[in-house]
């Protein structure tokens, strides 16, 4: 420790350094509030500010699927190729509905033949849709009348050609307010494999350009419209909320082109939603390996 | 798992150190109240997600860091940091006949050099530990120790 640290520690213990009373008093009712349990709290009641720029929604949570591409890798190296059509079906709904709480989630199925892949994503969906459930029935005995909550789930087939299938899972959970998070599951179904985004990667070039062209689509809204509001190059935080990892969401659309979407808060204001940016064919035809760049649509 | 008694024991250990936190991002002791608020209740709905209770501080902290920094990005009037830097140099002014004190000092400093101050100074955290609050690298919460000193001599300097 230099000189200079010392004699500013040595002020700082100089220093009346104890907390406001009403602080302390704050701490302690938020103490006595808390529930037995580890649970959902509403915490509308109790950060307003947050809460009315939230417009009473909270999202928690999740998730999901673990980082599985080796696991899955092994475990599909015998499966068949998937065939052209994959069936999404509801398998199973659970639904709730009181004054205060509410519950539906639809939970699909994939049918094609014996496929481990399909089989896999099922076991997924199967577990994640359980740990929401008994989350909310949790909440439901622990917070009783006392706060709203819920919790949505349904899904659509965003991709299914000869090559490719997209599922996308979209939960949302209130709890006081609320937050809404999406699963993308992909199948390349040439091969029959899972695919995450950093599969389709050519090298580590592929996560830049796709943070640099995400920024410029930024830069470019923002520009044009003053309302437009994403954490670029953060001023107040002094750090960068654009960053993709190899299990980052994304689907393709209908052009070819690879969207890329953020959660709520991830890199803009809750009021801009869930941001999506899409990166033209002709970019992602460079940086993605051959047997991708063949087969997207 | 630590249980209520546990948590409510823990929380009142860091309480000073949640406070000041706080306050070094939303600067008023209403909004730092309400942050202190929402980080407990965060806390303890994801506690089974401590893995090592030895971490608890620097743990909470994390969250109290991301609380208040959600806390001034939702509200609508955010104020830049030119912005607050002029609002700092003309509150210092207006008090040049006072005697200004290290807390002073450290309020006028901008972010994100008001934080690790405080983590580092007040709190006595490693730096490792504050890069670990702040989402950030050793490296990076050294360059802004290095600047938040060279700072912190000139406004003392000032005195």
């Amino acid at each position: 420790m230099n000189d200079f640290d010392k004699y500013i520690k040595k002020k700082v213990l100089e220093e009346k350094t104890d907390i406001p009373d009403r602080i302390k008093i704050q701490v302690e009712q938020t103490l006595d509030n808390l529930p037995e349990k580890t649970i959902a709290i509403k915490p509308a009641q109790r950060f307003s500010h947050v809460a009315a720029a939230a417009a009473c929604f909270l999202f928690i949570t999740l998730f999901l699927l673990p980082n599985v591409s080796s696991t899955y890798a092994q475990a599909l190296e015998q499966i068949p190729v998937i065939g052209k059509i994959v069936r999404v079906i509801t398998i199973r709904n659970y639904f709730y509905s009181d004054k205060y709480h509410e519950m539906d989630i639809n939970v699909p199925e994939l049918e094609e033949g014996n496929s481990n892949a399909l089989g896999l994503i099922n076991k997924d969906i199967s577990d994640l849709t359980q740990v929401l459930v008994n989350r909310f029935y949790e909440d439901l005995e622990a917070i009783g009348d006392d706060a709203h909550g819920s919790v949505y789930v349904d899904y659509e087939t965003v991709t299914d050609n000869n090559n490719w299938f997209t599922l996308k899972i979209r939960v949302n959970e209130v709890v006081g307010s609320s937050n809404t998070y999406f699963k993308y599951y992909h199948i390349n179904k040439m091969t029959g494999d899972i695919v995450k985004l950093g599969d389709m990667a050519k090298d580590d070039d592929f996560y830049d350009i796709l943070e640099q062209e995400i920024k410029r689509q930024m830069k470019e809204e923002m520009e044009k419209d003053s309302n437009v509001i994403y954490w670029l190059d953060d001023s107040i935080i002094g750090q960068d909320f654009v960053s993709i990892s190899d299990d980052h969401n994304f689907y393709w659309n209908e052009n070819g082109g690879l969207v890329i979407p953020f959660d709520k808060y991830e890199v803009a204001p809750g009021s801009m939603g869930t941001p999506e940016f899409t990166i033209d064919k002709k970019i992602v035809a460079d940086i993605v390996k051959p047997e991708f760049s063949k087969i997207i649509p | 798992m630590i249980d209520k008694n546990k948590f409510c024991e823990y929380i009142r250990l860091c309480e000073r150190a949640m406070y000041y936190l706080a306050f070094s991002i939303v600067r008023n002791d209403a909004d730092a109240g309400e942050v202190i608020s929402e980080s407990i209740y965060r806390a303890y709905k994801n506690l089974d997600t401590l893995k090592n209770e030895n971490s608890f501080k620097p743990w909470m902290l994390r969250i109290v860091h991301n609380t208040a920094v959600e806390m001034i990005r939702k509200n609508s009037k955010i104020i830049s940091m030119e912005e607050m830097k002029d609002i700092n140099i003309n509150g210092n002014e207006n008090e040049i006949s006072t005697k200004l004190d290290l807390r002073d000092a450290v309020e006028s400093l901008r972010q994100p050099y008001r934080v690790v101050v405080v983590l580092f100074y007040y709190e006595d955290l490693p730096v490792s530990k504050i890069a670990q609050i702040t989402s950030t690298n050793a490296v990076t919460v050294k360059k802004q120790l290095s600047r938040a000193r060279k700072m912190l001599r000139e406004i003392l300097k000032e005195d």
